[in-house]
This record gives C-alpha cells, structure tokens and sequence, in this order.
C-alpha cells in the first residue's frame, strides 16, 4: 500500500527505507541524502522526487509477477479484436514470459 | 498534461495513462470543475500513443472505443469508499465494513483485509461517520471512488489506461452496465467491442445552502458498440428459431442441398446493397407462409458448422438460383473477407475458392458464385471499419482448408503407393 513518505527521518531509518522500499511511481530505487548539519536524512526518488511516496519492494515484486500474467491473459482475451498487435505465441514463448 | 514515471515500472501490461472527468487540480489543491468531455493523460514517454489518440479521438473525445481485458468484472472494475488525507489513503470500505483504515494520529494501520490487525474483528461502515481527522482537525470522510481498466484498441498497445470517477451515479451506471454486457454475452466482458460515453443527465444536487438543484451532469456510460449489438441480436434471434440447429428423427430435407446451407434472413446485414434484403424479406414472407399452410412440416437445418461438402453443395445451389451481377466491389469484399480469415495467407484462400466454386481468382468466379459465397461469410463491418465474416462460416472455410490438405496428402501418398 502506497505510504506518505516523510520529508526527514533518522539515518538508521532512511536505511531501511532504501532497502525495504522502492518508488510509488516508477517502482525504481530510492537514495537516502543526509544532511550534516541536522543530522537528519531525507529519502527520494531521483526521477520522480519526494511526492510520490513509496511501497514496499515486497509489493513491486508482486505488482510487475501479477502484471506478466496479466499480459498472457489480455493477450489471449484480445486475439481477436486486435489480431496484428497479437501475433500468436508458442507455448515456450508464453512460458518465457509467465517465468520470467 | 502527461503523468510521470507510470510506464517506468517494468510492468508487463502496464498502466500507459488516465482518464478523467474533470478539469486538472487548481495550485491550491481544490477539484477542477466537471468537463463534458473525457481528459486523457497520457504518461511522459507514451508520446506516441497520446499522440495517436489524439488523431483518433481529439484531445477532447466524448466518445472513446474501448475493449476489457479481463472477463472478471471485479479485475477491470474497482468501486470503493475511499478516503485521503495529504496523498495517503487513510480508509477503505466496501459500504458495510472498513477494509482497510489507518489511525489518522498515529498513522498505525488499525484494519487490514477487513480485519482488526489486533484483534481480528470486523468493523462496520457507518454511513457520515468520519473514518479520521486531518491535521487541522477537520474530519475525514469515505467518497464513492470508481476506477475502471480499459484498453483502447485504436492505440495498437497491449497496455491499459484507468478511467477514474468519483460519481455514485457513474458507479451504479457502470456496474449494472458491466453486468448486462456480462449477461448478454454469455459471461464474457473482454475483448467485446464497447464505448466508453459522456452522456448528459439531470441531477439532483445539493447546493452551499443545502437546497437540493437539478443539474445537468455528464455520466460516465458504457455501451455497446452498435455493430456487435446488431450482430448479437442477429445470432440470439436465430438461435430462437423453432427447431434451429435440432434435428428431428424421421425427417429429412426434401432438397439435400438446401439443407446443406440455407442463410438466415436475419444473419444478412446491410453490407453490400438493399436487394439482397429485399430478396430476404421474400423468404421470410415465403418461410412464413409456408408454415401457415404446413404447421405440422417444420423441416430443420443440420447444425453449424457444416462439413465442407455440404458448404459446398449450398454454395452451388444457391450459385445456381442467383444470376445478379456481382459488383468489382463485392468480389473485393470477398477476397478481404476470406483473407481476414487465413491472416493474409493467399494460397489458403485459394484452396477454399477452389474447393467451392472451382476458381482459384474471385475474378473468374460466376456472378453466382460471388453472390453465394458472401451470402454464406456474411459479412459485416466492425467500428474499425474492418469487414469481419460470420463466426461460423470463419470455422467453416478452415475446416474447408484443413480437409483440402488432408485429400492433397492423400493423393500424394496414394501416387507414391501406385509408383
């Protein structure tokens, strides 16, 4: 579930974050910045800034799996109505694609 | 105005855009104003699908040619309770219980798929019962949110855009109108072509002062396209037919060949010109009368699809009972129509022409002939404009093919076994 992301937190907190979470928007890799004089770390996105928040790696995982089988279905719901974008698959492309 | 960063998620069938109804944001955050037309936001990299679309649709399209991908109505269309504070959804219900909430103080999940994280129990919904407070204490509620998966084949792209709204009119709107679509075809949603409509409607509406006002509002609509509809009816009116499809014992058609193929008065659409539905209506009438005068001798049809051979000996009878001239433009239409089922494959085609007419070329076939095979595809124009044949003469002209190639094989074999 998509989490506000806080402007500033602990070091040892932004740590996890980068490692736990990824970007809301582009599901890319988050940087931690410290800042010396506070103390005090801030966690962003280098595409997509600080607004977009954040969600667990777990889920992104989870997301791009689901959306691989997604595509298998939609491209064999859809076969017909858009018979030249759908070329037609062999088994061992379809496993290719479901398992990667 | 285009979204960043949606297509950067390496998602197999990704989200490539969004479609709203209302006007943008304003800077201070508030809701833009209702539009009477759809805005689309494509994201930042899709320029060439935005671009498309706009050629297609306009930048301001009230109309816009959709297909499901899914036949699961629930994974193309999402209709919540939802409430947000500062971008984060704090609560989620499906009318009679919190699925999800967050404690607007602490931002500690209080309930996750429906259940108490502490204590597992199921909280209700209580309609105008705030589900948090903001940080300025002004209390949070759930509003109706609806959020529908849709593939626009115009695009060419196997990837989806959202169609998001806020109406509790559009959400009732769009769910019966999924599940009549549902209904009406058997249980399936993807991939029938539909229409994703603005269509004005008067609304009652509070006001500031809480007067409830008539307005007119532009409903989100799903419907139909009219050319799937028309083929729809066409088909449940057949199936309908006293005795079609059904064989009695000890009846048997007088005329073998008639039999064999005889098309439908309401299979024919309005493709190639009025007379053959003229030529139609004088079957009906004559079908009918034909009952009046013998109620007891209902003749029916063998079941489609039908063997090639019996394809072929329609073909010729009705070759033989038709001498109209056949149009440059009808034996086009043949060739597209029969190509649109071998995907292009030439020599496939040929083999079917060959096979029921005994002509390799539309060209030298008989006036006859023509009239006959398009009588028996049956084409019809779909909203891409693209002439697509009857399902099941589709079957048909394959199994034509399949058997063709099975008497090439044996032939060749049965020279080999003679040498």
């Amino acid at each position: 579930m998509k989490q506000k992301l806080e402007s500033k937190m602990a070091p040892d907190l932004a740590r996890s974050v980068v490692k736990n979470y990824v970007c809301a928007g582009c599901y890319g890799q988050l940087v931690e910045t410290y800042d010396r004089h506070e103390r005090m770390s801030t966690v962003e996105c280098p595409s997509c800034g600080p607004e977009r928040g954040f969600v667990t790696r777990e889920y992104a995982d989870r997301r791009q799996a689901e959306s691989r089988v997604e595509r298998f279905e939609a491209r064999w719901n859809l076969s017909k109505i858009m018979p030249d974008v759908i070329k037609e698959t062999s088994n061992d492309q379809v496993l290719k694609e479901v398992c990667s | 105005m285009s979204i960043k960063g949606l297509t950067d998620r390496n998602l197999a069938f990704p989200e490539i855009g969004q479609i709203r109804k209302g006007a943008p944001k304003n800077e201070k955050g508030w809701v833009g104003k209702e539009l009477p037309y759809f805005r689309v936001e494509f994201d930042e990299k899709e320029t060439s699908s935005a671009a498309e679309f706009i050629r297609v649709y306009t930048d301001k399209p009230s109309e816009i040619g959709i297909v499901f991908p899914f036949n699961e109505i629930e994974r193309v269309w999402d209709a919540w309770l939802e409430c947000y504070t500062a971008g984060r959804m704090v609560a989620r219900s499906d009318g009679d219980r919190y699925l999800y909430l967050v404690d607007t103080k602490t931002s500690e999940i209080i309930i996750k798929d429906g259940k108490e994280v502490k204590t597992g129990a199921m909280r209700p919904y209580v309609e105008g019962q705030p589900a948090g407070f903001d940080d300025n204490g002004k209390p949070l509620f759930c509003k109706p949110t609806g959020r529908l998966k849709v593939v626009v084949p115009e695009l060419r792209r196997l990837a989806y855009l959202t169609v998001h709204t806020t109406s509790v009119h559009d959400i009732v709107n769009i769910s019966s109108q999924l599940e009549a679509i549902r209904q009406v075809n058997g249980g399936q949603i993807a991939g029938v072509p539909l229409v994703l409509r603005r269509r004005p409607r008067e609304i009652s509406t509070p006001t500031k002062e809480g007067k409830r006002v008539r307005m007119t509002k532009y409903l989100v609509s799903i419907e139909a396209d009219p050319q799937w509809v028309k083929a729809k009816l066409s088909e449940m009116k057949r199936l309908a037919l006293p005795g079609n499809g059904m064989i009695e014992h000890n009846e048997t058609p007088q005329n073998p060949a008639e039999a064999a193929y005889i098309p439908d008065a309401d299979e024919q659409d309005d493709v190639y010109d009025g007379e053959w539905e003229q030529e139609q209506e004088q079957e009906k009438v004559n079908q009918a009368e034909e009952k009046k005068t013998e109620p007891e001798k209902q003749t029916a049809k063998p079941e489609r699809p039908y063997s090639p051979d019996k394809v072929r000996e329609g073909i010729i009878f009705r070759a033989n009972q038709n001498g109209k001239p056949a149009s440059e433009k009808q034996r086009q239409l043949l060739v597209i129509t029969l190509n649109k089922i071998f995907e292009g494959d030439e020599e496939k085609r040929r083999q079917v022409q060959v096979y029921l007419t005994s002509k390799s070329s539309a060209k030298e076939m008989d006036n006859g002939y023509v009239q006959a095979m398009l009588d028996w595809l049956n084409p019809t124009q779909d909203s891409g404009g693209d002439y697509l044949p009857n399902e099941m003469a589709a079957r048909e002209a394959i199994a034509i093919y399949n058997y063709r190639m099975s008497q090439n094989q044996l032939d060749l074999f049965e020279e080999a076994h003679h040498e």
